[in-house]
């Protein structure tokens, strides 16, 4: 729905206003007869509204709406004024252990808290959380790139400009977190050489492949890949998470597949040009490949399935493969838009992510707390904060060095 | 009306809401947010649900406070993340007890739907506007006869009224109605509403 089409929504209201006024104009009246006769359906609204029943409905239930939209208010003025100003999501947390009553809402924008109004935005400092005696900053662009000799380059978002040369490829860094391979036609013999982009836990990075076909890293992850793509298929080797835009590339008039060979032996994704994110960190129970647009064939050993946008394979350890239907693409896809987003997540599902981005290691000092979380947060809070929406839902996390500790 | 208490003569509320004002805020939550829940309550039939996306959207927008130029724009931001956040809805409801065809028939999830939803809860609001504005006793009248159809000798009946107070009552409403709407470009509603009130 966009704003062109409800500024036209908004103008029928103001003619039916002014016919039922009978104060329109020729013109406009010709405007809203248009309106009128583009569809059935704005007939019968038409029709519908000067029914005495149907405004009468409409107004009971305004005014039963109304009586509540104070206490409704409550809700969210308290919060109002720590609520960041950029665009930092609210966190909604759903508590479930009240089985039998509808769902609780129990905070709502507490994300915030930590900031001070207005136009501090998101760099603002936090307030020194209680529990929290240590802070750790959200990862960020970082990577380290293995060479065809073995030699290791840090990545980082500050350098740019082209770092080195290898096969038929000039290895360019391009900023932003983003490593570019561009065919170099002066060395189009050179032999075809392997290289690794690898991404540390709290770093993610971007890389351009010689096809055009684009791969976004998240945290502890890897791809190893050609310098340059050459006779009938194109390979990839992925462990963890990578989210891809593959480019279509034509050998003759052949369309030539993309593959992503998963971990070790976590089956393969062949696609020929599509969007798909691939989720195959070992600390999961699945592998996860989401498919965005076009086509994926999806297999492991002789289990295969071939999916539709929309759709979700799940690869589990016994080697099951399942196809979701409906998936939730954009859970599947936040972390590529600088989100945590989760859907009826349990808390470890939750901290499994925070561990990968935060750099920490989470040690449970009693039984898991058994939560629901519904919602979705922005990457760039750093870990004390994060934790302070938790803290808020009853699940008491410490800092201490490098792990999370979860406490009774 | 609740929300006129909030009105700063000093500053737009738009130039105030840019800023941060909670006031402002306050201000526009009060103007929307009853046409926004019972949009919401059209597309899904879930009252608390209703509530909850209505609420959330609220909160998107004080986040963005800083974008908006217009009150339109305002109100266009809340209609399409509503809309947005109860197709998501319609969506999880649907893995969970829907057939696929049913869905694939689901005029819901049409834009034009929507739209027309849009429609009707603007028109229907400023009526409601209109009508709470009424003096007390001449809205009770008025209700009565509009709401709950009584006709004239019951409601003089019920309210140990004369029916000529009735009478005079309803047509001082209808005239209020108007007056207050003409204001607003909204005599239309006077004489929608004399439809309803004149046998």
């Amino acid at each position: 729905m966009k704003k062109r089409a409800l500024h036209a929504s908004y103008q029928i209201v103001e003619l039916i206003r002014k016919h039922l006024d009978e104060s329109i104009t020729p013109a406009e009246n010709s405007r809203l007869e248009h309106w009128l006769q583009a569809k059935e359906a704005n007939r019968i609204l038409f029709r519908q509204l000067a029914e005495k029943e149907h405004a009468g409905e409409a107004i009971s239930r305004f005014k039963e709406i109304a009586a509540e939209r104070a206490a409704t208010f409550e809700r969210i003025s308290s919060q109002l004024t720590t609520l960041p100003s950029s665009r930092t999501r609210f966190f909604l947390f759903r508590h479930w252990s009240y089985a039998a009553a509808a769902t609780v809402l129990l905070c709502l924008g507490a994300a915030s808290l930590f900031y001070f109004n207005n136009s501090s935005g998101p760099t603002a400092r936090p307030k020194p959380a209680v529990t929290v005696v240590t802070d750790i900053p959200p990862g960020g662009n970082k990577a380290t790139l293995t060479l065809a000799n073995g030699s290791v380059i840090t990545l980082d978002s500050l350098q740019s400009g082209t770092l080195v040369r290898q096969g038929n490829a000039a290895v360019i860094q391009l900023g932003n977190g983003q490593l570019a391979y561009k065919k170099d036609a002066a060395a189009r013999d050179a032999p075809v050489v392997y290289n690794i982009i690898a991404t540390p836990r709290g770093g993610q990075y971007q890389l351009l492949l010689p096809d055009g076909s684009k791969a976004w890293l998240n945290a502890a992850s890897s791809l190893r890949f050609p310098t340059a793509f050459t006779g009938g298929k194109r390979k990839v080797q992925l462990t963890g998470e990578g989210y891809f835009e593959v480019a279509p590339l034509y050998t003759g008039k052949k369309k030539t597949p993309f593959i992503v060979e998963i971990g070790p032996g976590g089956g393969q994704v062949e696609v020929l040009g599509t969007h798909f994110n691939v989720m195959a960190y070992d600390d999961e129970s699945a592998v996860k490949v989401t498919l965005l647009t076009g086509a994926v064939k999806v297999s492991k050993g002789l289990a295969g399935a071939r999916l539709t946008p929309g759709q979700q394979a799940q690869l589990d350890k016994a080697g099951q493969l399942k196809v979701q239907p409906q998936a939730d693409v954009a859970a599947a896809m936040a972390w590529k838009n600088g989100m945590f987003q989760f859907h009826s997540a349990d808390l470890p599902a939750v901290l499994r992510q925070l561990s990968r981005w935060y750099d920490v290691d989470v040690i449970y000092k009693g039984p898991v707390p058994s939560r629901e979380f519904e919602g979705e947060i922005e990457r760039n809070l750093t870990l004390s904060q994060v934790l302070r929406i938790l803290e808020k839902n009853q699940v008491h996390i410490k800092i201490e060095g490098t792990q999370m500790v979860v406490m009774p | 009306m609740m929300y006129q208490e909030f009105h700063d003569g000093n500053m737009p509320h738009i130039a105030a809401f840019r800023k941060g004002n909670t006031t402002a805020f306050s201000h526009y939550y009060h103007l929307f947010y009853v046409p926004l829940r019972y949009f919401a309550e059209q597309l899904i039939k879930d009252k608390a649900a209703s509530d909850d996306i209505v609420t959330n959207v609220f909160i998107k927008l004080w986040q963005k406070h800083a974008n908006f130029s217009s009150e339109e724009r305002i109100k266009s931001f809340l209609y399409i993340c509503t809309r947005n956040a109860c197709l998501d809805f319609i969506k999880h409801q649907r893995i969970a007890r829907r057939s696929e065809q049913e869905i694939a028939d689901n005029t819901v999830l049409q834009e034009d739907f929507a739209l027309n939803q849009i429609i009707r809860t603007e028109l229907y609001w400023h009526l409601y506007n209109a009508i709470e504005q009424l003096p007390v006793e001449c809205r009770r009248i008025f209700k009565m006869s509009f709401l709950e159809e009584m006709k004239n000798q019951e409601i003089a009946d019920k309210l140990s009224l004369s029916i000529k107070t009735v009478k005079n009552q309803k047509a001082r409403a209808i005239v209020l109605i108007r007056k207050r709407l003409l204001g607003e470009h909204l005599a239309a509603w006077a004489l929608w509403c004399a439809w309803f009130i004149i046998p």
